[in-house]
């Protein structure tokens, strides 16, 4: 059994819906999300020995997203995630006539002001066990592309490897390459029929506006798992491995996944 | 000069307004009375873009128009959600467009001939660690460039910047704050700072000191002038002079009369513009900080940096004398060691990284 806890904010609907398929096929992994939309989880503390929120309201979300947790207990878990911050340039944000230490520092200025340093500072107070984290996907692919960039994402992925996560011995898992278009943004047809976080742990049908290109879609999820397990066994001790079996994946996520070999 | 007085026999005196009085104006009433010690040539309406450039005393000029209403324009931005100290320390917000501090007339002159497509800006660049240095900018930003490519797209961006802020601007507020400068003796083209200060090397077969005399800087600031108003006919100049004193001299005079003998040559120069130019106005901030009214209250301990309640008492008589409702100065007391030792400047003043060099005893 892997038991991976999830910190986040709206952008963990899309793991958790790429979650469904990928339980099914390792029964032995456990996951707890533990999510609230924006910048709500900074109402998290660290309280006797737990990661616990200083407010209702946080309390009953986190229960919401988890199935019934109301805290984050360290010793319940063999890895964390931080997944979904660092909010991307917004309309109006333009990189033309920058220098690149100024994008540079910009972006670091951006994440520093975002909760990634809040949580990976608390969970490095709480535990030893690996703690991973991942920004906000890239915004889906618009026309005038190059007036929404800053950094490529292989840039932002070494910056915040470096200036973030390494002090808390924690690593910065990249967007998977099959998702990106040029490094700078996400394929559209992850972005689409994208499902907001109040819905993403009930039937609900309801998605984000077409107009959303920050949200990722279930399908995202499926890849992001996929890219990502491999990297959360390798942290993991020999002992706790999952069962793989790649083929029950769909056809066409075999495909993205570059799987076409294998399966043939 | 005192007030004539009553039953003297007529002279060209005996007219005048109290404002040409030195006991009236100045005496009499001390600072807070301190009134009409500017009155425009021209009237400057609140949408009327004005642009800004000039020594670092010209760093607090552009924010201070914002503050009061009028359109400071601010043609080369960082992106809009940028924190203001780090789009400071990347030299943005400062002047209109990020030239870096332009301290003689010569130097304006050269920023424009390049702007303006009437020469190629030079491609010598500094060697720092792994970056490079901009020679004509060399502390613009915290960390050297990393590539020519990068170092030059950047002075591109800027000298368009640089252009488009005269073309659409209405008013141009220029601060003059140095006669001393360095040029390379072989090419002719001019360096802020002497290299080897702030950065590069000090090549003594290569790099000459070139002092403007009266003439000198009153032909450039001239060239200046019509070059831009051959871009924007419409543009107006306000000129001023910056109160700081040079923070070190290569002249071989004493740093003081260094100081006073530039500053005098520069306020002839915007004095003889002024008068000669119907185009040209000179605002008096050099006076409103040093003359003897003021006792070097505005000064802080260093006896160079201007205090903040300094820089807000020069936009002060600014605003009133265009006829704005200026915020109110609370004037700080006469000058003393302790009063002066709490304010400090706030300008990005390259020049100070002279005092670096002087000899420790």
């Amino acid at each position: 059994m892997i038991r991976v806890c999830i910190i986040g904010n709206s952008h963990v609907a899309a793991l958790k819906h790429g979650a469904e398929s990928l339980c099914k096929r390792h029964p032995d992994l456990q996951l707890g999300f533990f999510a609230a939309r924006s910048n709500k989880t900074g109402g998290l503390a660290v309280a006797d020995g737990v990661y616990r929120p200083t407010n209702d309201a946080l309390a009953d979300q986190l229960a919401l997203t988890s199935g019934g947790q109301r805290e984050i207990d360290p010793t319940d878990w063999d890895a964390f995630l931080i997944y979904g911050f660092g909010g991307r340039p917004q309309p109006g944000d333009f990189a033309k006539g920058l220098s690149r230490n100024f994008r540079r520092d910009l972006f670091a200025q951006r994440l520093s002001r975002s909760l990634l340093p809040q949580h990976l500072k608390a969970l490095r107070e709480l535990t030893d066990a690996p703690v991973f984290a991942a920004l906000a996907p890239l915004l889906a692919q618009i026309p005038d592309a190059r007036r929404n960039r800053l950094l490529h994402h292989r840039e932002e992925v070494a910056l915040v490897q470096s200036r973030f996560c390494d002090p808390y011995s924690a690593r910065l898992i990249s967007q998977p390459d099959a998702t990106t278009y040029k490094d700078l943004y996400t394929l559209p047809k992850f972005n689409t029929r994208s499902v907001p976080l109040e819905n993403a742990h009930a039937d609900a049908g309801s998605r984000h506006d077409d107009r959303d290109r920050q949200h990722m879609n279930s399908r995202y999820g499926v890849v992001w798992w996929e890219h990502f397990l491999p990297i959360l066994q390798a942290a993991l001790p020999q002992t706790k491995q999952l069962q793989s079996d790649k083929t029950a994946l769909p056809l066409s996520l075999r495909r993205v996944l570059g799987l076409q070999d294998q399966i043939g | 000069m005192n007030h004539p007085a009553k039953g003297a026999a007529k002279t060209p005196y005996s007219t005048l307004p109290a404002h040409a009085f030195w006991r009236s104006a100045v005496a009499e009433g001390g600072l807070d009375r301190l009134s009409e010690i500017w009155r425009p040539k021209f009237t400057v309406a609140p949408t009327e873009p004005i642009a800004t450039f000039g020594s670092c005393f010209a760093q607090a000029i552009g924010p201070a128009l914002h503050r009061a209403g009028l359109t400071w324009q601010i043609c080369e931005k960082p992106p809009r959600t940028t924190p203001r100290d780090l789009a400071r320390a990347y030299g943005y917000g400062l002047f209109s467009a990020r030239t870096g501090n332009i301290y003689t007339p010569t130097l304006l002159l050269q920023w424009l001939e390049w702007a303006l497509e009437r020469r190629v800006p030079p491609t010598e660049v500094w060697i720092e660690g792994n970056g490079l240095r901009d020679p004509f900018r060399p502390r613009l930003e915290p960390a050297p460039f990393e590539t020519e490519k990068e170092l030059f797209k950047m002075r591109d961006v800027t000298l368009r910047a640089l252009r488009k802020s005269i073309t659409d601007a209405r008013v141009l507020v220029f601060t003059l704050g140095l006669t001393e400068r360095w040029i390379h003796a072989a090419r002719g083209y001019e360096y802020p700072l002497c290299p080897g200060t702030a950065a590069g090397q000090f090549d003594p077969t290569k790099h000459h000191a070139a002092p403007l005399d009266f003439n000198a800087a009153l032909r450039a600031m001239r060239k200046a002038l019509d070059l831009m108003r051959s871009l924007n006919p419409e543009l107006r100049f306000i000129l001023t002079v910056s109160p700081v004193p040079l923070s070190a001299t290569a002249s071989g005079a004493h740093v003081l009369t260094a100081t006073m003998g530039a500053k005098a040559v520069l306020r002839a120069v915007a004095g003889q513009l002024a008068e000669t130019r119907r185009d040209t106005d000179y605002f008096p901030s050099y006076e409103l900080i040093t003359s003897p009214v003021t006792a070097g209250r505005f000064f802080a301990t260093d006896h160079r940096s201007v205090t903040p309640a300094g820089v807000d008492f020069v936009m002060q008589h600014f605003f009133t004398g265009l006829g704005l409702d200026p915020v109110p100065v609370a004037l700080p007391p006469a000058p003393s060691r302790r009063n002066r030792a709490a304010a400090s400047q706030k300008e990005i003043c390259d020049e100070e990284i002279l005092s670096a060099f002087r000899p420790r005893r």
